[in-house]
């Protein structure tokens, strides 16, 4: 393409007058890296539109939301994994609280015998020391006499 | 999957570590049941029972004692422990002779009280300190049991428990 028609296709190009036919022998002309003829800008430009152009647009409808067969059978895996996980975790919460409850009643009642068994142990003791102090006493006396 | 094991695994060491702490011994607990009845552990009926200083303290705030002279021995106590199991009189002679012969040697605890029913030990009650007493060992023998208790703590008076029995 010549300069002349170079510069006219550009001015009809920015005022937005091209048709398509017109754009695409621009585009064309500069993509191929022809002559620029100091229209380094424009060059620039349509060389980075036709980039963009390369730029594969993938439908929508192509998109696969869902997952290969392959990670639908892992996803159903960790599902599984999930629902055990949750079953374990309500029966840890059931038996720490069961436990956590019988330690309790446990430890009150085991508190309340051994509590009595204390003192039963320091009555006898204290029956004892007397016992020992009344002997003691006993035995001084006879010998004073 | 490794992240619920992962979660699974750290609440059960969380519950591991919030038990932990109940099952450590400390060298203040260490009784005469410790020291000199471990031994016959494999004896029938052979049971250790323990009321550390957290269940004294929790016995003297709720007012467990039937009598407030017990709560005023048990302010002194910091562990009580006591140990049954059965035995015929000769093996408890014998534990008796062990004992006392074992005691004269180690010098930690000195006999204080000792009574006898035909012929055989009966009441045993030794003590552990010189100048402040840290603990009071009875031991009572009859022809089928042998029952010793332990009362430890850092100044036990003995004659706020000789006075038990005239006051209550």
């Amino acid at each position: 393409m010549s300069k002349e028609k170079i510069e006219e296709l550009l001015k009809k190009y920015w005022e937005g007058e091209t048709s398509i036919e017109e754009e695409r022998l621009i585009k064309q002309h500069f993509a191929l890296g022809k002559e620029n003829f100091g229209y380094n800008s424009e060059a620039e430009y349509f060389s980075k539109i036709n980039d963009f152009r390369e730029i594969e647009i993938v439908p929508i409808v192509k998109l696969n939301f869902l997952p290969p067969r392959t990670d639908r059978k892992k996803e159903k895996k960790s599902g599984f994994f999930k629902y055990i996980s949750i079953a374990a975790l309500i029966a840890i919460t059931v038996l720490v609280s069961k436990f956590t409850y019988d330690q309790i009643r446990f430890k009150n009642n085991e508190a309340i015998e051994m509590a009595h068994s204390a003192e039963k142990d320091l009555m006898e003791i204290s029956n004892s020391l007397n016992e020992g102090y009344q002997d003691h006493n006993v035995s001084i006396i006879e010998n004073r006499q | 999957m490794t992240r619920y094991l992962r979660t699974i695994i750290f609440l059960l060491f969380i519950l591991i570590g919030l038990n932990a702490p109940a099952q450590n011994k400390t060298e203040t607990e260490i009784t005469m049941i410790d020291l000199y009845f471990k031994e016959y552990s494999s004896q029938p009926k052979y049971k250790v029972i323990t009321m550390n200083e957290r269940m004294i303290q929790h016995s003297n705030e709720t007012g467990m004692w039937t009598h407030p002279a017990f709560a005023k021995v048990m302010k002194q106590v910091t562990l009580y422990r006591f140990v049954n199991f059965d035995s015929s009189p000769e093996m408890s002679s014998k534990i008796v002779d062990k004992l006392s012969a074992a005691v004269k040697k180690d010098k930690r605890y000195d006999e204080y009280y000792r009574s006898s029913t035909k012929g055989a030990v009966s009441t045993l009650i030794y003590t552990k300190g010189k100048k402040t007493i840290t603990e009071i060992t009875y031991i009572t023998i009859d022809s089928k049991h042998m029952h010793i208790s332990c009362f430890v703590g850092n100044s036990i008076d003995l004659e706020n428990i000789r006075t038990l029995a005239p006051n209550k």
